[in-house]
């Protein structure tokens, strides 16, 4: 198939070629691929696409950020280089533009229900729940069974209500789709939900395996470690009840303590108002020690 | 079938959007703790104002006012006599950090689910200093000024 070789490249050949390798995530073998390729039909879109996309892939956004403007500057409506170019300038934290970009992509493919997901996580991004919810159940009304909706409606479940764990749209993503990266991750955060922490770290580890070069994922690794370390072992009821347990803790600990002023032996008072207060410190500054030394 | 036309209206950029994230609640916790439920609800409404929600937040500063005002006036009114006979002289404290830290859990739950947004999409906020410091001293200032009327 190259050059080299005397034959006739294929550009179909080489286009699937490339898809195959980037499924596999093997960049350095499709960057190879997609450069050859480009080197015989340098007009291609579909293989300019692919050398942005495999920049993206492989965590050089500005390259691909310069790569897919070049591409959208001769295909101004490439599906896919528009989708890309959205995340491009998402990750750029050029988040009002990206708005631009994926609501022209919506009002050119109004029943596209990968761009309502991937429209509705940039709100959620942005704290604009109400919308993301809208935009999912939308993009849910396109396409049922969307995978990408699917996660979205069941992380706005799990930061709306409290048992959103138990989310209807967690269980139909992962019976739907349990081969998904993402029915995985939605599943490890809603396990941590419930205080099922060893349960979502070894889910985790195991994707990370899978993706050892996934940042996201060293990251969610590395604070479930955390979580689980026997050392957080007497914070237990902050890591299961946040802030309440934070606030019960303070107020169980000046009140009891005011009343065990006046009842209990002074020796007793000191030891108690000492090992609550080293409580207290070691509650704010260990699990941050622990995050940096892990 | 068509998109509702407002779902492909732009929400950011404009100069009426809401931010992308709010103060920690952290920021909130330790405002409320010194500075009682006035500072708590000056971190809260700074939040909404960050989160263009004043219209619906607005009742969090009036429940701070009277969470401040209710407990001094009956303090004044014979409720000193009855802490000081039943927990000490020096309980007013105490009281004025439960009750700082009462209204932060009411804040708390009020911000929940922006605040579980950002805690499940690693949103960083913005540093919580200088509103922090801020609503001590706001929280404070009220506290003494109401104290002074109420006494």
């Amino acid at each position: 198939m190259s050059e080299e070789s005397g034959l006739t490249p294929d550009l179909a050949a080489i286009e699937q070629e490339a898809h195959a390798l980037l499924e596999r995530r093997r960049y350095a073998q499709a960057r190879n691929s997609v450069s050859r390729g480009l080197r015989s039909f340098p007009q291609s879109t579909e293989l300019q696409y692919l050398a942005a996309f495999i920049d993206y892939a492989s965590e050089r956004p500005e390259e691909a950020l310069q790569g897919i403007k070049a591409l959208l500057s001769q295909a101004p409506h490439h599906y896919g280089a528009r989708m890309l170019y959205a995340h491009l300038l998402e990750g750029a934290k050029q988040l009002p533009e990206a708005e631009l970009v994926w609501i022209d992509l919506l009002r050119d493919n109004p029943q596209s229900a990968d761009c309502f997901a991937g429209y509705g996580e940039l709100m959620l991004k942005t704290l604009n729940l109400e919308k993301a919810r809208r935009l999912a159940q939308e993009g849910l009304r396109q396409s049922p069974d969307h995978a990408g909706c699917l996660y979205l409606a069941a992380m706005i479940d799990l930061i709306r209500h409290r048992n959103g764990a138990d989310s209807e749209h967690l269980q139909r993503m992962l019976l739907e789709h349990p081969e998904h990266v993402r029915s995985a991750i939605a599943l490890v955060i809603a396990l941590s939900e419930k205080g099922n922490d060893r349960g979502a770290l070894r889910i985790a580890q195991e994707l990370l395996r899978h993706q050892p070069d996934s940042k996201p994922l060293l990251s969610l690794v590395r604070s479930l470690r955390a979580r689980t370390h026997w050392s957080m072992l007497p914070l237990y009821p902050l890591q299961r009840w946040g802030w309440t347990a934070a606030i019960a803790i303070t107020l169980v600990g000046l009140v009891g303590l005011r009343v065990g002023q006046q009842a209990l032996p002074p020796l007793v008072f000191e030891t108690l108002t000492w090992v609550w207060l080293a409580y207290v410190i070691y509650s704010w500054t260990w699990p941050k020690l622990l995050r940096r030394y892990l | 079938m068509t998109t509702p036309d407002d779902l492909l209206q732009p929400t950011l950029g404009r100069h009426d959007s809401a931010a992308n994230s709010i103060y920690s609640a952290l920021t909130g916790y330790a405002a409320s703790f010194f500075g009682g439920p006035m500072a708590g609800a000056a971190v809260a409404l700074a939040n909404a104002w960050r989160l263009k929600r004043l219209r619906t937040d607005w009742p969090l500063g009036v429940i701070a006012l009277a969470a401040t005002a209710g407990p001094l006036w009956w303090w004044y009114r014979g409720g000193a006599h009855w802490v000081a006979a039943y927990a000490g002289a020096d309980a007013r404290e105490v009281l004025f950090r439960v009750l700082g830290l009462g209204f932060f859990a009411l804040a708390y739950g009020w911000h929940r689910q922006y605040y579980r947004n950002m805690a499940l999409f690693g949103l960083s906020p913005p540093s919580g200093w200088i509103i922090g410091v801020a609503a001590v001293a706001i929280g404070l200032a009220v506290e003494f000024g109401l104290a002074a009327v109420l006494s």
